[in-house]
């Protein structure tokens, strides 16, 4: 009796995958989601050693001044977003090094003043309307094939400088000082990453939104680093974990008919919560 | 002797506070220099403008061109929870893979072993061990220290400065270590060097470490430090 509840359970469940797959806009999310969730997985490790959620964070809710600056310029809102998240990182990092005062502080500074810039314009402009919600959650399921070929080449330049510059990253990440002595360039460091930072939270954005942007931006790590005790398995288990959310949020959205952002934040904040108990 | 390091008049002042001021002294090929001083004297801050992680506000400190240096703070400030294995901050801090000779230091500095193990589990003793066999894996001309033996058990049949002077001996390297251990101080350095902001003293050890000097140096903290040295019988 119970095996075949069971099996048909199992059937149904089959039925519907195929089922969500035959829509091309459920296709669609799902690669769009596997492409910044790889991406941001990789990134969420650095961002968590570096202790630089909020800064992540700062600067995702930031960008709604680049969305408003573009609409008051008459620039597409995408490109004045990414250029402004860059050069508003890299202004936080040059009043870093020209202020004693806290990381903490000159973020939460810059995150509220920029956020503030962007509801001000936005709500001074005439005849225009931003969904704001729309900026918060995202909306996976209309992601459109030139986002996807954004994504795609995010996640190649993701890799690459990556690839190139993990080395340093996880230096300064462990101790600035030893990496400053043994000839790792600081400066020029931060400045890639800040820029890294910025242009994948920016496009991530776009794609997804800002609550789902951070919390990939810092979940996948957050999650891995409760199960790793070295950096081979904080990286495969941030991919995994990244990757996992995603899908299974997606999938359950459409079972639960539940929207599509959240469900992937909360299965990443169930699954931390989860591992957090197994914390090696 | 060749100088490989020659520091002239150096000085930090922070918002108009003097942190040091006229410090000027050099380091000789395979030379032994002791920073001593009381807390709060500008000792690290001193090595740390020296290596220029802090900019100096005055003076010049001038290595050897091309020399290989290697640095052991004090206390190595890391996330304990950062999940990395010894092997993988070895690999990574000393930019590939270990050669054979490689391998072999870290076997005789007692961290080959510990490879597997994640880096925040590593002991005091372990961590200033694992520091000094990348330190010199480095092939380094000079190594800083900076109270390497700091807050650790030296419980083990080798204190750190055993370590220290037996691969000193073998691989030959200049040392400039700030360090409390009078018998390292008296046995091994060639220079002494006190400091309390500006240089109180520098010489050979034994003319140095005279009670006079030592009251100057210290001043209201000698009690502190008088008995270490009385101890020993050096005042």
């Amino acid at each position: 009796m119970e095996q075949t509840w069971l099996n048909t359970n199992i059937n149904l469940s089959i039925k519907a995958m195929s089922e969500i797959f035959q829509y091309a806009f459920m296709q669609r999310a799902l690669f769009a989601g596997i492409i910044v969730g790889i991406s941001c997985s990789i990134l969420s490790n650095f961002v968590v050693l570096r202790k630089m959620s909020f800064y992540g964070d700062a600067v995702a809710h930031a960008s709604l001044a680049g969305v408003g600056l573009g609409l008051l310029f008459g620039v597409d809102p995408f490109i004045s977003m990414i250029l402004f998240s860059v050069l508003g990182g890299l202004f936080i990092l040059f009043m870093r090094g020209r202020t004693k005062m806290d990381f903490d502080t000159l973020i939460g500074i810059y995150f509220s003043g920029a956020v503030a810039l962007g509801v001000l314009i936005i709500g001074l402009l005439k005849g225009v309307r931003v969904d704001l919600m729309q900026f918060l959650f995202g909306d996976i399921l209309g992601v459109s094939s030139s986002d996807l070929i954004i994504s795609v080449v995010l996640a190649v330049f993701v890799f690459s400088l990556i690839l190139y510059k993990s080395r340093d990253f996880i230096r300064i990440a462990f101790n600035e000082d030893l990496a400053y002595v043994s000839g790792v360039n600081i400066k020029r460091t931060e400045v890639v990453f800040i820029v890294l930072v910025s242009l994948v939270v920016a496009v991530t954005i776009k794609i997804v939104g800002v609550v789902l942007t951070v919390a990939l931006l810092i979940l996948p790590a957050a999650i891995a680093k409760n199960v790793s005790s070295n950096l081979k398995q904080l990286f495969s288990w941030s991919i995994f974990f990244g990757l996992f959310s995603t899908i299974v949020g997606i999938i359950g959205s459409y079972y639960f008919n539940t929207a599509t952002g959240p469900s992937i934040v909360t299965t990443a904040v169930v699954l931390f919560l989860f591992t957090s108990l197994f914390k090696r | 002797m060749e100088n490989i390091l020659e520091v002239k008049d150096l000085g930090l002042k922070i918002d108009g506070n003097v942190i040091l001021e006229g410090i000027t002294f050099d380091v000789e090929k395979d030379g032994i220099l002791a920073i001593i001083g009381p807390n709060g004297a500008g000792k690290t801050t001193l090595v740390k403008c020296v290596l220029g992680i802090v900019k100096p506000t005055s003076g010049s400190a001038i290595f050897k061109e091309g020399i290989t240096k290697a640095y052991i703070p004090q206390k190595l400030e890391f996330d304990r929870d950062f999940p990395i294995s010894v092997g993988e901050f070895v690999r990574i801090e000393h930019d590939g893979e270990l050669s054979e000779e490689d391998q072999a230091l870290f076997v005789e500095v007692g961290v080959m072993k510990l490879f597997d193990q994640k880096l925040g589990s590593l002991s005091g003793g372990e961590l200033q061990r694992l520091m000094i066999g990348l330190a010199l894996a480095k092939e380094p001309e000079i190594i800083f220290m900076d109270e390497p033996a700091a807050g650790i058990d030296i419980g083990g049949e080798e204190t750190i400065y055993d370590l220290i002077h037996r691969m000193q001996h073998k691989k030959h390297f200049a040392i400039v270590i700030i360090s409390h251990d009078v018998d390292f101080v008296y046995q091994y350095a060639d220079k002494v060097m006190c400091i309390n902001k500006r240089m109180m003293c520098t010489g050979h050890p034994g003319k140095v470490l005279t009670g006079k000097i030592l009251e100057e140096t210290y001043g209201a903290d000698l009690a502190e430090y008088k008995h270490k040295f009385k101890h020993k019988g050096y005042v």
